[in-house]
């Protein structure tokens, strides 16, 4: 990471909070200075006090000034510490949301090679990282580094050799100290590790107490346990005691700075070099410096992983969405789906080859075939997740590249086989964080049988993290209502593999039903009684489409591949339609 | 045995190894109550330096005992503290071993009062709370021992003022004890908030699809940056009152010094106070505050401590605290672990007896050998009926075996009497043949029987590993219908009297169900209690039992139901063929 590109970032962030920045700085300079201040006072009444000759008076405001001295240094202290983290969580929420917006405008073809724990790492985990740089690296690092400069600038003025001993021993701590800053750090990685697998044998025993009491295995599962527990004390304990080693070596050479503090103060006042109460300073001052020692080699730390994280931030924003975005609009209705000899490969390897078909406006086209025989990419080229490798995917007549996106995504609705749901109400999930009022979903669902449906749930319940509260089944219809909402002219639904509860079923024949009027509907089927009503049938295969053509001309042709799966009858999904999760 | 005090589960833990608990209560005192001789010898220092030439001379001595007493100290916190960490491990494990036993093994029905989830928090969070206090009487012989010294020490100074400056050092505990609880509720808020705004980028790149494709880009931002303000204020929060708190402790002690300053002015003066004994006072004032401020927060853990007790209490349901607190050793030295399979002397099945489960007539009995299914609409109280026969819900009525009536429905209804399969079974991440023997010492064969049975066989030949691949965290690894048949296979392998299955229809497509009922009937002789709505099942059934709303409206067989039920009729007319 080079230093502008640093400043780059941190600049872009930081400008607008300026007023922030500067008064936390003018605190900051203050509060240190004061901290240097505070045991002059002390040694001064020392001084003062062992000439015996000073009146009380002079001691008593000594005191007084001790006493507001200190008090104004803690309250700066804080003031620049709350202003270091309001500063860092604004510029840096700002960066998280920019990031997100560029990492949601990406193609899929990014999205599908990371995980949802990967972008949390990125748009929080780096971001935080970069948070602390900035309120710890200007509050902690920069204001320990004054700190420790003017402690050793003030003392050298007091008495060279006092100085100088001060600066000896502040290099060899922090030496000592950098040269152990991985122990922690390892140790508490392992401890993460540890703890990981001991609360994961836990949980799931827990999720499974009934499975376990009701086949008798709760002995079975003690005994598993056994290990389980064995391991992580042995790894626990291995990686305390490495932090441990840190501590009290930090504590020993800490407490080792006073002794000689001590000695040198003792061997300077024999001398005649210096007065007690430089000597009683020099040992404030010993004390002084350890925190911001501490702070240095801990914050050193933070500044290479914040570094890491700019770095990684930077590689993101530079990525682009490999999606044409064009000006052409779509009209109402249903429309026209053309594939015109399309190809797609990924990443090398061909899902389809030089495919072509045009479905009619206002047809159902039953798609059928193996998993990775291509159907999935079919549906995602049409809804312009993907763009072909070669050969042109038409809407409408219109090539995708040239179309407006937003036009695109108005005019097509889509029912994903996992539905994918927030941790939030019912209405959030169903208008996806939009603006539409109750009454206007309401209405819009009681046009297609799902209103009742709805209403029972209730638009205001909370749903848990992933769809916790509502049934395989009621997250089917949860998704046939979103498309409802949107009204596309395009539908492309990827059928649940899993079975769903006659209840259920029956109110999604309708709400099935009702979707399929007057529009252009490519289903993604699993059985062959949800085709039994498609006006076509395509089945693929190995990329290619090995058969297509009108339902009930292929369910008559004796020889064609949908007659065949419709004479083993009971059981469509065998061979070739297995679905696996 | 009634509850005991927070105080009296401090005792039981500390009963476990008290050795090893007192060996650090006594390294901690020392360290602890050593900075009482740091406070002396600094004085001796400055007094002597204060002194004639010849005084200031031996200024020398104390320098150097100071030396070895603070680096000496030093190796006391070490051997305290590797001691103590494995106190601190062991115990947590010890507790955490009873909670999981007590839940795996105890008898009688009861429901986990948690998702398990939340109850991994009790495991961790609240055990962790226990010891965390436990600590604190590790310390409190060493807080004791520096606080009454130095009292002491600098009452035999200056009486007047000691008993002036315990008016600021008694105030930093009161206020930490009272500020200590909003810390960690901010700190708890901050936590949530953090989840909320992890938990929402998570949630939006795993449905950054549908986000697409509904164009909601820029209302999912703008709730993603509501979150990240919420975010924002709760890290303020939190920053403010741990500034405040640190703030006011350290000006406790800025008040207390400057009361020295300005009280002993006139003493110093006069020669009624040395230096070295003002030196005293400012060496022992800020400890003393500090460790007053920890007093004030070990007497929040107290109640911390008596509130995530009674968390585990109530994870841990009917249990006594003796349970809970048992002391067995926590086996850790890495001794081979044999475990002894149960005994169960059996009657063999002839028939089981059903009166007024969960509700009033809820009555039907399983002969041996039979095929019965359960079923009935939605939410019409199937599953919990067959959970409530094995006792994995308490309900009211009775079960008889044989005649016999069965007191305790959890600890009886096991291998080899009975066995099951849930709705959403559970794998565990291990192997899938450890998934399946799940501790019964299954011959290869029976092993393989069972996979046959349970149709499972299909599925192995795809696994590269067969029955030595690993399933991953609740067998993700494997399809929904794979973990339901390594369920099936898990429940065949015990050689069970009675086979209860609840639904396999949500993950078995009807082909492979169908198929496993014509393997089990083929090669062994099975009692079956099923829940079902599909007919491959309701046509094999010797006997229906229909419910609604939790109520039996009917027993019988397919065709007595359908000629007298018209709630079987419409079931038989929608069940999947």
């Amino acid at each position: 990471m080079t230093a502008p590109s640093y400043r780059a970032t941190l600049t872009t962030y930081l400008r607008p909070l300026r007023g922030k920045v500067i008064t936390l700085a003018v605190t900051l300079l203050a509060s240190i200075g004061l901290q240097l201040f505070v045991p002059q006072l002390l040694a001064r009444f020392i001084d003062q006090a062992t000439t015996r000759t000073t009146p009380v008076s002079v001691l008593i405001s000594i005191g007084i000034a001790y006493l507001v001295a200190g008090i104004i240094t803690q309250v700066l202290d804080a003031i620049s510490s709350y202003l270091g983290t309001d500063v860092g969580w604004v510029a840096t929420n700002r960066l998280r949301e920019d990031l997100s917006r560029h990492l949601l405008s990406l193609d899929m073809g990014y999205h599908n090679d990371t995980t949802p724990g990967e972008m949390i790492e990125r748009v929080d985990g780096d971001v935080t990282a970069i948070s602390d740089f900035i309120s710890r690296f200007l509050v902690r690092l920069l204001g320990a580094a004054v700190l420790l400069g003017g402690v050793l600038i003030v003392s050298w003025f007091t008495d060279w050799r006092m100085g100088l001993a001060l600066l000896l021993y502040v290099i060899a701590v922090l030496l000592l100290l950098w040269s152990l800053r991985n122990l922690p750090i390892s140790a508490a990685e392992e401890e993460r590790e540890v703890s990981a697998q001991l609360y994961g044998f836990i949980e799931e025993r827990l999720a499974g107490i009934e499975d376990i009491r009701s086949l008798g295995a709760g002995r079975f599962t003690m005994a598993r346990f056994v290990p389980v527990m064995e391991n992580y004390f042995r790894r626990t304990v291995h990686a305390w005691r490495r932090r441990v080693i840190v501590w009290v070596t930090a504590n020993t050479v800490f407490w080792a700075g006073d002794a000689l503090a001590l000695a040198v103060g003792t061997w300077l006042v024999l001398r005649g070099s210096v007065t007690i109460g430089a000597a009683f300073l020099l040992l404030q001052y010993v004390q002084l410096v350890r925190r911001p020692i501490e702070q240095v080699t801990q914050e050193l730390q933070q500044l290479q992983k914040a570094a890491g994280g700019l770095v990684r931030i930077d590689a993101l924003r530079k990525l682009t969405s490999g999606l044409h975005d064009g000006d052409q609009r779509l009209g109402n209705g249903p429309l026209v789906i053309e594939f015109d000899d399309v190809s797609f490969a990924y990443e090398d390897q061909l899902v389809l080859d030089h495919v072509s078909f045009r479905l009619e406006a206002g047809k159902v086209l039953g798609l059928l075939g193996r998993t990775g025989g291509g159907k999935t990419t079919i549906t995602r080229l049409i809804s312009h997740l993907y763009e072909p490798t070669t050969g042109i995917v038409r809407l409408g007549g219109v090539d995708l590249r040239e179309l407006n996106q937003a036009s695109l995504r108005s005019a097509l609705g889509v029912v994903t086989q996992d539905v994918q749901l927030f941790r939030a109400t019912v209405r959030d999930n169903l208008t996806l964080f939009g603006e539409a009022g109750n009454d206007e979903i309401l209405s819009t669902l009681d046009r297609t049988g799902l209103g009742e449906w709805v209403r029972s749930i209730g638009l205001d319940t909370e749903l848990g993290a992933g769809g916790q509260g509502l049934s395989a089944g009621e997250q089917q219809l949860l998704a046939f209502a979103r498309v409802f909402l949107q009204n596309p002219g395009i539908v492309i639904l990827d059928e649940p593999s899993s079975r769903l509860d006659p209840a259920t079923e029956s109110v999604l024949a309708v709400a099935t039903e009702r979707l399929f009027a007057n529009r252009t509907v490519v289903i993604v089927a699993h059985r062959l009684e949800t085709v039994r009503t498609a006006d076509e049938i395509m089945v693929v295969d190995a990329g290619e489409i090995v058969e297509h053509g009108p339902r009930e001309e292929l369910a008559q042709d004796p020889n064609s591949r949908y007659s065949r799966l419709l004479a083993v009858g009971g059981s469509p999904t065998d061979g070739l339609l297995e679905e696996s999760r | 045995m009634t509850p005991l005090s927070t105080l009296g589960v401090i005792r039981e833990l500390i009963r476990y190894r008290p050795g090893r608990f007192f060996f650090s209560f006594f390294m901690w005192a020392v360290v602890h109550g050593s900075p009482l001789l740091f406070g002396i010898l600094i004085g001796q220092v400055f007094d002597r330096l204060a002194g004639d030439a010849d005084l200031a001379a031996t200024a020398w001595t104390p320098v150097a005992i100071f030396a070895a007493v603070a680096i000496g100290r030093n190796g006391i916190i070490w051997l305290g503290d590797r001691s103590w960490i494995n106190h601190w491990n062991e115990v947590t494990l010890l507790v955490q071993r009873n909670l999981l036993r007590w839940l795996l093994e105890a008898p009688r029905s009861r429901v986990l009062p948690l998702s398990p989830g939340e109850a991994v928090s009790t495991f961790r969070d609240d055990v962790e709370d226990l010891l965390e206090y436990l600590e604190n009487w590790v310390d409190m012989g060493g807080l004791v021992v520096f606080g009454v010294g130095s009292l002491v020490i600098m009452a035999a100074i200056d009486l007047r003022l000691t008993l002036l400056l315990l008016i600021p050092v008694l105030l930093t505990g009161v206020i930490t004890q009272a500020l200590g609880p909003q810390i960690r509720k901010r700190r708890r808020a901050m936590r949530e908030a953090t989840d909320d705004v992890t938990g929402f980028v998570g949630e939006t790149f795993g449905a950054v699809q549908a986000i697409k494709l509904f164009r909601a880009e820029e209302p999912v931002l703008s709730r993603f940056a509501g979150l990240n303000d919420i975010r924002h204020r709760a890290a303020l929060a939190d920053t403010f009152l741990t500034e405040l708190l640190r703030g006011v402790n350290r000006n406790m002690a800025t008040i207390a010094i400057a009361v020295v300053l300005i009280v002993a002015a006139s003493s110093l003066n006069n020669g009624s106070m040395s230096l070295g004994e003002l030196t005293v006072f400012l060496t022992y004032l800020p400890r003393l505050t500090d460790y007053m401020a920890f007093v004030g927060d070990i007497i929040a853990q107290h109640r911390r401590t008596g509130v995530a007790f009674e968390r585990i209490r109530q994870l841990a349901v009917d249990s006594t605290d003796a349970d809970l607190l048992d002391k067995t050793r926590v086996p850790l030295s890495g001794l081979d672990v044999v475990m002894e399979e149960a005994r169960i002397e059996m009657v063999p099945l002839i028939r089981v007896s059903v009166r007024n489960l969960v509700k009033e007539g809820v009555d039907f009995e399983i002969e041996r050998g039979s095929f019965t299914v359960v079923t009935g609409k939605i939410g019409s109280g199937k599953s919990t009926l067959v959970r409530a026969l094995l006792g994995l819900i308490p309900a009211p009525g009775e079960v008889w075996w044989n005649g016999e009536l069965v007191e305790d429905r959890a600890s009886f209804f096991v291998p080899p009497r009975s066995a099951y399969t849930a709705q959403v079974p559970r794998l565990f991440s291990e192997s899938l043949a450890d998934n399946i023997a799940l501790g019964h010492r299954a011959a290869r064969e029976r092993l393989r029987q069972a996979v046959q049975l349970a149709v499972l066989d299909p599925d192995l030949e795809r696994l590269e590993q067969g029955l030595e691949t690993m399933v991953g965290a609740r067998g993700v690894k494997l399809s929904g219908g794979q973990v339901q048949r390594s369920a099936a296979a898990r429940m065949l392998v015990t050689e069970a009297e009675l086979l209860v299955f609840d639904d396999l229809s949500s993950a078995l497509d009807l082909h492979t169900e169908t198929e496993l009922w014509r393997r089990l009937f083929e090669q062994r002789e099975a009692t079956c209690l099923v829940v079902s709505h599909r007919r491959a099942a309701l046509e094999r059934a010797d006997q229906i039992v229909l419910l609604d709303q939790g109520l039996l409206i009917g027993k019988g067989t397919l065709e007595e139901l359908l000629a007298s039920s018209p709630l079987m009729r419409d079931l038989w007319a929608t069940g999947e063929r």
